[in-house]
């Protein structure tokens, strides 16, 4: 191959391999014996999850709708927003930091309002008229 | 002749606002339903790049009442976002989301048998949004 057909066109594929290998982030699990908090994620299968730093990816586990967070320990989560559109595309990462507990059930939604976009998180409650209830150990996020 | 086909009907779907319609089977959008808990339902509208973003709210509130209609429930509360619902600050108008040229609404709704304070009368929207709707597939 002549070095000008590298540069036009095998290096910019080793430069875009090098980079996603640079993104990849793991996914988390609780582990079996671990206590657990769940989150229910509207219209999304997936959030990224910091922990003591280290950045993660939540999956829904097979046959779940739920996906599992460690307890005791304040956490980030974060949503990869990407929406394109008549050829443009945009993207964004709402986050927030919460305090999770052991059994509780959590809600989080995320989508764009009028050029800014946004995370949210609630508490499922079967004891409020609306199934759900403010929850207070909500900050912005230190890790993304 | 298939290819002129597919662009003709490219061209004529793209030249289309969204109308009131449900988007389940719909390629231009519409609304849809999401159960978040057993007693809140997010509603969305869904619209393309030809819908007017007040159209588009308009279309949300609309099928949050025709949803409560649907329950026979005579009010329900709507909520622009869940922390909304959660500390239960209800609002006259679903929540507008833009991307692009995109408009999307949407809502979280609360079923009521009674009226509360700041509650959303279901006849009274369904009353006024029916007319308007008449009005606009009439011109």
């Amino acid at each position: 191959m002549r070095p000008i057909q590298f540069v036009l066109f095998k290096m910019p594929v080793c430069m875009l391999a090098l980079s996603l290998v640079g993104c990849v982030v793991q996914p988390y699990k609780v582990g079996p014996a671990e206590p657990y908090a769940s989150i229910r994620v509207v219209d999304r299968d997936r959030l990224d999850f910091c922990l003591n730093g280290s950045v993660h990816k939540l999956e829904k586990e097979e046959g779940s709708d739920f996906l599992k967070v460690p307890v005791g320990t304040r956490i980030d989560l974060a949503a990869d927003l990407y929406f394109a559109t008549y050829g443009a595309s945009y993207s964004c990462k709402p986050a927030l930091s919460f305090f999770p507990e052991a059994g509780e059930v959590y809600i989080v939604e995320s989508n764009v309002i009028t050029d800014h976009c946004f995370i949210e998180l609630v508490r499922e409650s079967v004891d409020t008229d609306t199934g759900i209830t403010f929850e207070k150990s909500i900050e912005d996020s230190a890790c993304f | 002749m298939q290819w002129a086909l597919l662009i003709a009907l490219s061209i004529f779907l793209a030249g289309c606002a969204t109308p009131y319609q449900t988007g389940d089977s719909s390629v231009t959008g519409g609304h849809f339903n999401k159960p978040i808990t057993p007693k809140l339902e997010k509603i969305i509208f869904s619209a393309n790049g030809y819908t007017d973003k007040m159209q588009a709210v308009e279309y949300a509130l609309f099928r949050c009442a025709e949803f409560a209609q649907e329950r026979n429930k005579p009010y329900f509360f709507l909520y622009p976002s869940l922390t909304a619902a959660a500390l239960h600050r209800p609002s006259e108008l679903p929540n507008l989301g833009v991307v692009g040229a995109h408009p999307t609404a949407f809502a979280y709704v609360q079923l009521l048998d009674k009226y509360e304070f700041g509650a959303i009368e279901t006849e009274k929207v369904m009353q006024r949004l029916h007319a308007a709707l008449q009005g606009s597939e009439g011109k």
